[in-house]
């Protein structure tokens, strides 16, 4: 079945509720059979090439607390249903440096005017820039049923701590911290913008003992975030770079890894070992 | 079949179809107005064939739900020609030879009149700013060159007028 002749075939329905309490509603209607969609670049494929014969296709690009954007001096809180392209045009990336380098190197600028912040995390694509990013600030994903921390909702491959009909609102990062942060990636040619290995990092310096996090995506079947290593004062390179190499073992071992015939888990995992001392060394300066 | 009635406007008219609740906005503009010049290719979002300006926006219009776009103002490639500024856009691939079978030729336009407009860009003209923003389409004949030699001299001229 060609896709054209399979969604013309699909029924369905559509709604496009504006506040919070018509989103509610319309999943409560629709039960089972919703499927929320934001800005649809990830979504609209696996659909249109399905044949679904009674989704109730709830869209939540109007919904209006959805849609705002805060930046205060200690927080910037996203609206789940802002698009990328809106986020880099504001100030969240002078408040956000890493945030937006990340947001940036998301598919092309045409993907970019579409994609959702909320659309990202639900889709939970383990090689996605922005759940990766944001496992090295300090996030809250807020949701229509609670609050709970980024490390919290990530559970892996194209899975999330949602529950059936639950719906990311917003996320809220926090940045008085004043740590350094930053985000590095490895794309091949063919890659339509998604990353074959990404990774983030945050440096915090308290009375000269210093701290790094790192986090990887592309490695393991969803984003992996290190605990604070812990490197004392003035580390030499060598503790610096033994510190990130033992952790990547680590992760290595205790996650399912990803590879394909290009790119091997070995490959993935020397990567991002490279990109990690670059940006620990970009960060640095 | 319960369907959609859409309101757009459409390369300047207002235009409205019916369509079902999963048609895509390329469905929409090919099947539902007839407008074939919006070219599907791989219809999964990597290509760029399809792209479409909505709201002065690049978007694909193969992964864009067509029932979002209600009341959205869309330009096609059918609507270039009566717009002064995309008709440049036109012209400049005409004298640059920028088309050569013609398939992704209009979602190529779409993006680099998007680009042309963009006032965060300091330099149009500078090649790599062009060629980071031409990787939202793939040319398969053209080997971008005459591309981006279209869009630098459309950007030169444009400086010069200033």
């Amino acid at each position: 079945v060609n896709p054209t002749t399979a969604a013309k075939r699909a029924s369905g329905s559509f709604c496009s509720p504006k506040n919070l309490t018509e989103l509610l509603n319309a999943i409560t209607e629709a039960g089972d059979d919703a499927v929320i969609i934001a800005g649809g670049q990830s979504l609209l494929p696996t659909l249109t090439w399905s044949v679904a014969p009674t989704i109730c296709l709830i869209d939540v690009t109007q919904v209006s607390e959805m849609r705002k954007m805060v930046i205060a001096t200690d927080y910037v809180e996203l609206g789940a249903a802002t698009n990328f392209s809106d986020i880099l045009a504001s100030e969240v990336g002078h408040v956000l440096p890493a945030l937006a380098q990340a947001l940036r190197s998301v598919g092309t600028f045409t993907i970019r005017n579409r994609a959702t912040v909320g659309g990202s995390l639900a889709w939970a694509d383990p090689r996605a820039q922005l759940p990766l990013v944001l496992l090295i600030h300090d996030t809250i994903v807020c949701t229509t049923r609670r609050e709970l921390p980024i490390q919290e909702f990530i559970q892996g491959p194209f899975r999330s701590a949602l529950k059936s009909g639950e719906v990311v609102t917003a996320i809220r990062i926090h940045c008085a911290d004043h740590a350094h942060r930053g985000f590095a990636q490895l794309q091949d040619r063919n890659s339509a913008g998604k990353a074959i290995v990404s990774v983030g990092l945050s440096r915090h310096l308290v009375d000269g003992e210093e701290t790094l996090q790192v986090a990887v995506a592309g490695l393991a079947d969803r984003p992996v975030r290190s605990p604070a290593l812990s490197l004392g004062k003035r580390p030499s390179a060598e503790s610096r770079s033994l510190a990130v190499t033992g952790w990547l073992e680590r992760a290595s071992t205790d996650n399912p890894l990803l590879a394909d015939p290009f790119h091997s888990a070995r490959y993935r995992r020397e990567m991002a070992g490279v990109l990690i001392r670059r940006l620990d060394h970009e960060v640095r300066r | 079949m319960p369907g959609v009635t859409l309101q757009m406007h459409v390369n300047g008219e207002p235009r409205s179809v019916t369509i079902a609740p999963l048609a895509t906005l390329a469905t929409a503009l090919r099947d539902g107005l007839g407008l074939t010049g919006t070219h599907l290719g791989c219809e999964e979002g990597v290509c760029g064939s399809c792209t479409v300006l909505v709201d002065g926006r690049s978007v694909r219009a193969c992964v864009t739900l067509a029932a979002q776009m209600q009341g959205a103002s869309i330009t096609t490639a059918e609507g270039f020609a009566a717009i002064p500024r995309l008709r440049a856009v036109q012209l400049a691939f005409v004298e640059h030879f920028a088309a050569q079978c013609g398939f992704c030729t209009s979602g190529m336009m779409a993006v680099v009149s998007e680009y042309l407009a963009d006032p965060t860009i300091e330099d149009h003209a500078a090649e790599k700013s062009i060629r980071e923003r031409l990787d939202a389409v793939i040319c398969r004949c053209t080997g971008y060159q005459s591309i981006v030699n279209a869009v630098r001299a459309l950007a030169q001229t444009r400086a010069a007028h200033r």
